[in-house]
């Protein structure tokens, strides 16, 4: 089992749904599963900051996309990171009823619906990852 | 002023880890609220991942690197891409000028003082923005 869940959003500026996935990701860390989450920081890991290359490779990590482009695990697998989950956050934000794709990216209270049930929907695969 | 023929990139951090990130995610979008027609945004994941359609965005405008933290992670996307930025906004800098009190603001949500700062950001991003079109305006006239 995994001590540690690191979640890898594609922090994208331009869609709704990576504005939502940042916001979820705060949920579940601070909210959810406090002191078992990694928050990855895309530009760090990019930039080689230590603690983000730790969390890819000693973590269960999962990318969080919010388009097809893939760009969170495509730079996870570049820096030879782990990728034990991809979640789409368009599909997993569907299946919930909500439609991202016709808002604005700008901002999500956390409180939003959206992004509490994005939460709760990553919490869910944390937990299996970190057996509990 | 006239429309300018071409746009001016803003590239903020973006981050997640640190309350700054929130703040240059902000201020990007605010800038981009107050000169719509000026500027695009440019996405830092997708730079990270070498999206061709961003490295094009970054390939064909002068840009604006907002560096939220010490490593200065936007600057890096710049280099990585042998592209200089036509200006570089440090929130330390911001911060040292403007003396916003930040304890107790969250990354999740920013509160007065946080919404305060990402204002101050966001007018140094448009004083940016329109020093570079003045200057693009200056030297095709």
């Amino acid at each position: 089992m995994a001590q540690f869940v690191c979640l890898q959003p594609c922090l994208g500026i331009n869609h709704a749904a990576a504005t939502i996935a940042r916001q979820a990701c705060y949920v579940v860390a601070e909210d959810l599963l406090p002191g078992q989450i990694h928050l990855g920081c895309a530009p760090a890991l990019n930039a080689h900051v230590q603690e983000d290359i730790d969390f890819i490779i000693s973590d269960f990590v999962i990318c969080l996309e919010a388009c097809e482009k893939n760009c969170a695990a495509t730079l996870v697998k570049r820096e030879g990171g782990n990728i034990n989950l991809v979640l789409s956050v368009p599909q997993v934000l569907k299946e919930e009823g909500f439609e991202p794709e016709k808002e604005s990216p700008v901002f999500f209270a956390p409180e939003h619906p959206a992004v509490q049930a994005l939460a709760n929907r990553i919490a869910d695969e944390c937990r299996k990852a970190l057996g509990g | 002023m006239e429309q300018p023929s071409f746009k001016v990139g803003i590239l903020a951090c973006s981050g997640i880890g640190r309350l700054v990130s929130t703040v240059t995610r902000q201020a990007a979008y605010h800038a981009h609220e107050l000169r719509p027609e000026e500027t695009v945004l440019l996405s830092s994941g997708a730079l990270t991942a070498a999206e061709p359609e961003h490295v094009a965005l970054l390939e064909r405008y002068p840009f604006i690197v907002v560096d939220g933290c010490r490593p200065r992670c936007a600057s890096h996307i710049a280099r990585q891409h042998n592209k200089e930025p036509a200006a570089a906004i440090y929130l330390a800098d911001v911060l040292a000028a403007t003396r916003i009190p930040l304890a107790g603001e969250r990354r999740r949500a920013l509160g007065e003082n946080g919404n305060r700062f990402v204002e101050a950001v966001a007018q140094r991003i448009v004083e940016a923005v329109d020093r570079i079109i003045a200057e693009e305006i200056v030297s095709t006239l």
